[in-house]
């Protein structure tokens, strides 16, 4: 089906992505977030995290590629806003997911409701995107 | 990495310009980028390389976010809300104008929360604003739960 023809309901495809330790620190060193929690393990102990956990910004960056991947040449991403709600495990399993929730015919847009779950299905992070067809 | 900051220190720069910064957008960057995300998408790639919209969202957190890594805290992600008005592309450099634009402290069980909201804007080298991101960092006292 192309961009154009997407109504309300309409799914993206999802992505999933099951990011290692050694992609937290491959994406800490792309994105320049060195924050601690996100490869050391005994300072994110201490401070009451479970383990190191996912960057919430990778996983905006996965919400991105799943725009991006679904758009391919027919469309161009206008807006992102996400919330982060929960934290993801390295190991685990993050599917991501959109579904077309408005069709704005005047001006070729196209409203997402996207979101990120963990393998427990919980969303751990969720948002809106904004998307223009060309 | 930048300065070191306490949040008496960020409250009395709210609402002014704090950081301008200068990013170079270079093949290897956007190379970078997309291996760490796992995106082999051919839009990133070679010598008319596009920069994926999120690596907006990158840029100048981890100078923002590193004033505050030296709190006995933690510091968290809260939202993120990225407007692309132009693409950015392989060459261009890209400069950010980051302001907080509010700071606001909550009384918990834990202790007093920090909830910081920065604005980042992107101008290219033609002067042309090519996004906005408003980003809310949590910083949380370091307690166990």
């Amino acid at each position: 089906m192309r961009l154009i023809e997407s109504i309300p309901g309409t799914e993206v495809p999802p992505l999933l992505k099951r990011p290692t330790t050694q992609q937290l620190v491959m994406w800490a060193g792309a994105s320049g977030d060195y924050n601690p929690i996100h490869f050391d393990k005994d300072f994110a102990l201490q401070r009451g995290l479970p383990g190191v956990i996912v960057h919430g910004q990778l996983v905006l960056a996965f919400l991105g590629q799943m725009l991006t991947d679904w758009l391919k040449r027919e469309g161009e991403l206008r807006k992102l806003t996400v919330s982060y709600k929960g934290i993801n495990l390295p190991g685990d399993l993050i599917t991501c997911r959109g579904v077309v929730k408005e069709v704005k015919e005047t001006q070729n847009e196209l409203v997402l409701e996207i979101w990120a779950e963990n393998p427990k299905g919980e969303k751990t992070v969720t948002g809106t995107a904004l998307v223009c067809t060309v | 990495m930048g300065e070191q900051l306490t949040i008496d220190e960020l409250k009395k720069k709210v609402g002014k310009p704090w950081l301008n910064l200068r990013y170079d957008i270079e093949r290897g960057i956007l190379v970078r980028f997309a291996q760490a995300i796992g995106d082999d998408n051919p839009r990133w790639q070679g010598d008319e390389a596009e920069a994926p919209p999120t690596l907006l969202a990158t840029l100048g957190f981890e100078t923002a976010i590193s004033a505050l890594l030296g709190l006995d805290a933690i510091v968290l992600h809260g939202s993120t809300g990225l407007e692309l008005y132009r693409q950015v592309k392989v060459g261009d450099t890209i400069v950010v104008a980051a302001t907080i634009t509010a700071l606001r402290e909550r009384q918990t069980a834990a202790g007093v929360v920090a909830f910081i909201t920065l604005q980042k804007d992107y101008t290219n080298q033609d002067g042309a604003h090519v996004a906005t991101c408003k980003q809310l960092a949590i910083v949380r006292p370091g307690m166990p739960l």
